[in-house]
């Protein structure tokens, strides 16, 4: 015979096993929710400022207006959520400040993301294409690049994306080498390393990244060494980055649903394992069960 | 004239918001489960990225940086632009990996690339790695930097593979680099659902915003 509450509690047993397996489709629909109902609804969350989103705030501000700043924006389609918020918010600091700056791509989708946004960005503060900002294009070759880059600009880039030549673009008038750039900021999935090898390393030139956040983890020990004066982290990066300047553009509005996203992952496995964990505890029950009833056979 | 050609515009864009959304949709339907759409955009996808990298490869850099300075060479407006030429020699020896007989003529120029690529490492490493080995030579005068220096001290114990450890606080210290590791592989994977996410996040933004017009910032 059932003891009172004996159902009750094998039920509860039941439930708590059932969560360890919900069905994808529900959970994928749960991730769908949290993502739509933020870009719907406007929710806005407190953003709290890192180190190192702060170190590339800070090295913008104290950018020389004589030097310009080169913005290697080797990112693609496939990380269009973390990259363009990220370039956004350094452009609009830096048209803000007055600082030029070149754009230029180790890949070659790079230089269009890379103009797209500029351009949108110079519309809004009537800056000019040559006078304040310029397209280098793509520039493959990785570390031979970046060395003769450092040594001689117009040796490795005689024209522009347009076909101008460098000479003929104002702001690129007297930048000859490594020496008339204030910072390097590099703006990719996984921005390459060899500015910090053959330009921090060699020249002592500020380099920044700008990297997803899957490899944030292996930027951390370049910033603790001070090879690299600033890090945007995904879009939480350009999220810190937005309330430093005091705007309110993608990255704002994108860390909502990402925040939410992350909230609903962690319920996720706190429910996983209570469910890992009722599993385990049935089975350690029913193989009790089954040792006693042998053990009664036996007598 | 200036309204027609703003509107054409217009249309190229909505077209262009149309393309980009039926492609996202197409890509997400993998969610359900592997089909016909998903496959057939996954190779336009492909092509496409290809004949991009192609198209954009030689009217960035092959045209302006190697075709027209060796024609400018032959046509007598450069004195030595013809020399390009021997690059082009150089970059074919490439493909005599393909022949039986021919193909000691590849590791040449696999030579000349593997040599570089070495030297630039070797000079590359020691820039990058010095200032980091310097950097974890830390005081001991705040929390911070004693759980750093005992970090590295763990983590080094348990990648000591020389013999094996007897001595047993030897052996928990090496336990305990493990599960450290666990710690920082537990952050790696908390920033690859991060950018995951974010990848995700931006295109339900795009079909929302730019396709479907809902709501906005």
């Amino acid at each position: 015979m059932a003891l009172p509450g004996e159902g009750y509690g094998i039920k509860m047993k039941e439930f708590l096993v059932k969560l360890g397996k919900i069905d994808r489709r529900v959970i994928y629909l749960l991730v769908i929710l949290a993502v739509v109902i933020p870009l719907i609804v406007k929710i806005r969350l407190p953003i709290f400022i890192s180190r190192e989103t702060n170190g590339v705030y800070t090295i913008i501000e104290h950018c020389p207006e004589d030097k310009i700043v080169l913005l290697d924006c080797t990112w693609d389609a496939g990380n269009r959520g973390e990259n363009w918020p990220q370039t956004e918010a350094v452009m609009v600091h830096l048209m803000r400040k007055g600082i030029k700056f070149a754009i230029m791509s180790r890949i070659p989708q790079g230089t269009g993301f890379g103009r797209e946004i500029a351009e949108k960005v110079a519309k809004k503060y009537g800056k000019k294409y040559g006078i304040d900002w310029c397209n280098l294009g793509y520039l493959p070759g990785e570390a031979a690049m970046i060395q003769a880059l450092a040594k001689d600009i117009k040796g490795v880039v005689k024209k522009d994306i347009k076909g101008t030549p460098l000479d003929s673009i104002p702001m690129m008038q007297g930048i000859e080498d490594i020496h008339d750039i204030s910072l390097v900021c590099g703006i990719a999935y996984w921005p390459s390393e060899d500015w910090l090898r053959f330009v921090q390393g060699v020249y002592g030139t500020n380099v920044a990244f700008c990297s997803s956040a899957i490899v944030s983890s292996a930027m951390y020990p370049f910033l603790d060494s001070g090879q690299l004066c600033g890090l945007l982290v995904g879009v939480r990066g350009a999220a810190e980055y937005e309330r430093l300047l005091g705007t309110e553009e993608l990255g704002t509005e994108l860390i909502v649903p990402q925040s939410m996203v992350h909230l609903l992952i962690v319920v996720l496995i706190v429910l996983a394992n209570i469910g890992f964990w009722a599993e385990r505890r049935e089975k350690k029950e029913e193989r009790r069960g089954i040792r006693d009833e042998g053990g009664e056979t036996g007598k | 004239m200036r309204k027609s050609a703003s509107k054409k515009r217009l249309i190229v864009e909505v077209i262009g918001v149309w393309i980009a959304a039926i492609c996202t949709l197409a890509i997400f339907s993998f969610l359900i489960k592997e089909n016909p759409f998903y496959r057939l955009f996954e190779h336009i996808f492909l092509g496409l990225a290809v004949g991009y990298t192609v198209a954009k490869t030689w009217t960035d850099v092959l045209r302006p940086k190697w075709w027209d300075p060796m024609i400018a060479g032959f046509q007598g407006v450069t004195p030595f632009g013809w020399l390009w030429i021997f690059a082009l020699f150089a970059g074919l020896l490439w493909y005599f990996q393909y022949s039986k007989r021919y193909h000691w003529l590849s590791r040449i120029v696999i030579g000349f690339t593997i040599g570089a690529g070495a030297g630039m490492t070797f000079k590359g490493v020691f820039v990058v790695m010095m200032p980091q080995i310097t950097s974890s030579f830390k005081p001991l005068n705040s929390f911070s930097n004693v759980f750093f220096v005992v970090t590295i001290l763990c983590v080094l114990s348990y990648f000591f593979f020389s013999f094996r450890f007897k001595f047993r606080p030897i052996k928990k210290v090496s336990e305990l680099g493990r599960i450290l590791l666990m710690i920082s592989f537990g952050a790696f994977f908390g920033n690859t659902v991060m950018t995951r996410f974010a990848v995700f996040i931006d295109r339900i933004q795009f079909l929302l915003r730019e396709w479907l017009r809902i709501g906005g910032v």
